[in-house]
């Protein structure tokens, strides 16, 4: 490693500087007028509410903006002597290299924050692009882990199966583990309770780095050397005293109806860091649930909603018992509204997602909230705050016996929350039970009854760590990481099983369609795959998909006019296929092909991580897909022709985090002269070399059979 | 020519992804519908083929680069083989003869020109290659007048839910506002 005491450190100087987004109708940072300059090894420290542009003007000093994120730059911005601006300008394809070796970054929360689900992987990335010799990787990814404060045994683990807390530790030691010179940290200590707060934040002020640190709450950074707060993208000059507001009116306390819907113990598999949770919720009262991120708020609010499936314990509404992962019909209108506004709206207007009967008070509800001009404006056209509110508009208009609201002030200004609380007291006082997941002190008022999560929700606080390691085996473990069996194919190099795959397909794809020629071809590659750990019930599952297809293929062949054999050959040609595959099929681990593809086959290091980086966001990417259908279902009836442009919007949202998570890590930096080193060898073994015997063996007795053929005839 | 950046290749990635997965799902409804279209397997080509040929023209026409319609087409056929497909590991082939197809129309137009004949062109040219690729691998022994019923449904619905298909959605995608977060 280089030694890091003797470097020298970038020096940040910003004056006007302005940015403006690709098809944003106005700047969102505007700086003209201010001027700050950080010496190398000082601390600039960037506060302000949420959305005032702390994010923006962090990602401009990474050098992001203008590079990897669309827009225009103005100003002046140098950092370590790299012209931003002028990088900016000219469409530089990414961060400037002189900066992007120096940098890393924590990205800004909630937002996933990794590239690659395993940690150990996501932590060796930054050091693989760097080209560190393997043996010093996995030392190196300890020792950065145990200095921000997480457990040796959470760096095989994934990511996302980390607790709120966990992920920022985490995220802090990816950026670390390089031994940046530039820090850029955006909220790093989001979700960490008070003493791992201050750890943290001591261990990133003990850097020997320049740093950029975005927080709320500027205390555990008391020795940063430049303050700069921000509000609606500008400067200024001190901190605004918040007042708490007036309350609109004097709120009567109620007594509270019957119950609407009780949890008990409930959690479900795709929340595997949550514990079980148990409330009930009556009518005409609001509940507010409190509690650290990742504590189970949102969980919680799905699992009330009927959104997320119930895998253990019970979810009873009203007089309807229902028990496990049996989905309550709206028939008691329960309404939800999602942290993010766009599950819920995805690109359409509110007009358009209303019911029959529900324009009436979706007007009244709009006026109440001040967004009564917004209701034609398709969601994202309106910014965030309104996007918020159109939300709110849009469940309360159902005039819902139960209403859950994840997080409805967030981002909002002390006007739109007041409102909001009113619209809370309204609905209330019309009969629903109200369930709000926040942070907001403005939301409680009199008569709100207050939970912590999950203290207070009959949850347990310590988890069980087998159960944790046992439900940890998500779908994306099971798709990315080796299987825990061992079984023979499993030792094999991915790289052998593509290429064994892609052997017997081209033997079937040459060889005539025939009955007997393609049998000839299914047979010994079927004899392959079960000796090579392929179970026979995996074959005859595969075998039932394949019936109607083949049955189909048959058919319309003789139909064609094609001679019995050929038509039968054609859908035996299938079966030859599909056993051929089989070998690379199970298991399917992209991590270790992406590395057999990195070190034998020279692949490029930046579109391989690209892609294997995409491909881990499938399951999320599915997860939510079968979310928003759920949430949609509750607020409409029918199917929602719609979705898939909705689908595809949400995909190319999550486009700039993932680009900006791999850039950070400088999977651009391996050059041919500058090659990528591997955390993980890649080596071809005995079981290889048996698993090419056995197919050469499967060809010979082919090649047998047409000889044979022959000389009968 | 403009040349990818990161920000391409992720976007690509993702979208040959996304449109992978709806891939798989299309694979299962037509090995669904199979048994009943058995007798007029044209019909059913017809009206569901051209789904299988989006992914190209949809992420050509998102970052309007060399090499996008090729690369999105590959990755939702491997993400689609890798998910359910009883074409196995020959998706990946249909995919690349389909991608193929449609990038040799983009390029025919110097990667210039996105209106709708284009796109539509290029949807055609995917239903081309699935054509040279299908007929001779699962239909190599049936007459000339079924091979051309079954080719002139693969290119028109090509044409019309892949190239047509993929305007739609890039034109909801435009108007929702996703595309300027990529500044594409």
């Amino acid at each position: 490693m280089v030694s890091s005491e003797s470097r020298t450190l970038p020096e940040i100087e910003i004056a006007d500087l302005v940015w403006q987004p690709a098809g944003a109708s106005a700047p969102i940072l505007d700086l003209r007028g201010s001027a700050a300059r950080v010496a190398p090894g000082e601390t600039l420290l960037i506060s302000g509410a949420s959305g005032a542009g702390k994010s923006t003007l962090a990602a401009a000093c990474a050098g992001l903006l203008g590079t990897i994120l669309p827009g225009a730059l103005s100003g002046t911005l140098r950092v370590g002597g790299v012209d931003l601006v002028a990088a900016a300008a000219s469409s530089a394809p990414g961060v400037p290299g002189e900066l992007l070796t120096q940098l890393g970054m924590i990205a800004a929360s909630p937002a996933p924050r990794h590239a690659l689900p395993r940690l150990l992987d996501d932590l060796a990335l930054p050091l693989e692009a760097r080209g560190v010799a393997a043996h010093l990787m996995a030392l190196r990814a300890r020792e950065v882990a145990a200095a921000a404060g997480l457990h040796d045994e959470m760096l095989e683990r994934d990511v996302s199966s980390l607790s709120g807390g966990e992920r920022a530790q985490a995220a802090a030691a990816t950026a670390l583990v390089a031994q940046p010179g530039l820090l850029i940290a955006d909220e790093p200590l989001a979700g960490l309770d008070g003493a791992r707060a201050r750890a943290l934040a001591t261990h990133l002020m003990a850097q020997h780095a320049t740093r950029v640190i975005v927080s709320h709450d500027d205390a555990p950074f008391g020795a940063a050397s430049v303050h700069l707060h921000l509000v609606d993208g500008r400067v200024v000059a001190a901190p605004a005293l918040r007042q708490m507001p007036h309350q609109g009116r004097e709120r009567q306390p109620r007594e509270r109806g019957a119950v609407v819907l009780q949890l008990f113990a409930a959690s479900s598999a795709a929340r595997p860091s949550v514990p079980p949770l148990s409330i009930t919720l009556h009518a005409r009262e609001l509940t507010l649930v409190q509690g650290e991120t990742g504590s189970g708020k949102s969980t919680l609010l799905g699992l009330v909603a009927g959104v997320l499936s119930l895998d253990a314990g019970e979810r009873v509404a009203s007089s309807e018992r229902i028990v496990s992962s049996e989905r309550i019909v709206s028939a008691e209108r329960i309404r939800f509204a999602p942290q993010d506004p766009g599950l819920l709206l995805g690109a359409r207007s509110v007009n358009q997602l209303l019911r029959e009967g529900e324009r009436e008070r979706a007007g009244e509800v709009a006026r109440l909230l001040n967004v009564a001009e917004l209701l034609d404006r398709p969601a994202p056209r309106c910014s965030d705050g309104e996007r918020r509110r159109l939300a709110l508009v849009l469940t309360a208009a159902a005039d819902p016996g139960l209403l859950i609201l994840d997080e409805p002030t967030l981002g909002l200004d002390v006007d739109a929350a007041v409102r909001v609380a009113d619209l809370l007291d309204e609905v209330a006082a019309r009969g629903a039970a109200i369930l709000v997941a926040t942070h907001d002190p403005r939301l409680l008022t009199r008569g709100a009854r207050l939970l912590q999560c999950p203290a207070e929700l009959g949850g347990v606080s310590e988890l069980s760590e087998t159960s944790l390691i046992v439900r940890g085996a998500s779908l994306a473990q099971e798709m990315l990481s080796p299987s825990p069996v061992k079984r023979f194919v499993g030792v094999t190099n991915p790289l052998t099983r593509v290429g064994l795959a892609l052997f017997w397909f081209l033997l079937s794809a040459l060889s005539p369609a025939t009955a007997a020629a393609q049998g000839a071809v299914a047979l010994p590659a079927l004899l392959v795959a079960w000796s090579s750990g392929v179970r026979f019930a995996a074959t005859l599952r595969l075998a039932a998909t394949l019936a109607p297809a083949i049955i189909g293929m048959v058919l319309a062949n003789l139909l064609g006019g094609a001679t019995p054999e050929a038509a039968i050959g054609a859908g035996i040609r299938l079966v030859a296929f599909a056993a051929g595959s089989l070998v690379l099929l199970r298991p399917f681990e992209p991590l270790r092909l992406a590395d057999a593809a990195l070190q034998h086959l020279r692949a490029p290091f930046a579109p391989t991580l690209t892609l294997l980086a995409s491909a881990a966001t499938l399951p999320s990417l599915m997860s939510e897909a079968r979310e928003r259908r759920a949430i949609r279902r509750l607020t409409r009836a029918g199917v929602d022709p719609l979705l898939l442009a909705d689908l595809f919007d949400a995909t190319i949202r999550a486009v700039p985090r993932l680009a900006v998570a791999l850039e950070v890590r400088g999977v651009r930096l391996p050059t041919r002269a500058h090659p990528a080193t591997a955390l993980r060898p890649s080596r071809f073994g005995r079981a290889d070399a048996l698993l090419v015997a056995l197919s050469a063996g499967g060809l010979l007795v082919s090649v047998a059979r047409i000889l044979f053929e022959a000389l009968v005839r | 020519m403009r040349s990818w950046s990161l920000m391409h290749l992720v976007a690509v990635s993702v979208i040959g992804i996304a449109s992978g997965a709806l891939f798989a799902g299309w694979n299962l409804i037509w090995g669904a519908l199979t048994p009943l279209f058995a007798l007029l397997l044209p019909l059913q080509y017809l009206l569901l083929a051209g789904t299988w040929v989006i992914a190209g023209p949809l992420t050509a026409l998102v970052i309007k680069r060399r090499g996008a319609a090729l690369a999105g087409e590959v990755i939702a056929a491997s993400v689609s083989f890798l998910l359910a497909s009883q074409w196995s590991i020959d998706a990946l082939f249909s995919g690349a003869v389909q991608g193929l197809g449609a990038e040799l129309v983009f390029a025919l137009f110097g990667y210039r020109i996105w209106g709708w004949p284009v796109l539509l062109l290029a949807g055609a040219a995917s239903g081309v290659g699935m054509a040279l690729h299908d007929l001779p691998l699962y239909f190599a022994g049936v007459d000339a007048r079924y091979a051309a019923a079954l080719a002139a449904a693969m290119v028109i619905s090509s044409a019309a839910l892949g190239g047509g298909g993929a305007l739609l959605l890039h034109r909801a995608l435009r108007r929702s506002g996703a595309l300027d977060t990529i500044g594409a």
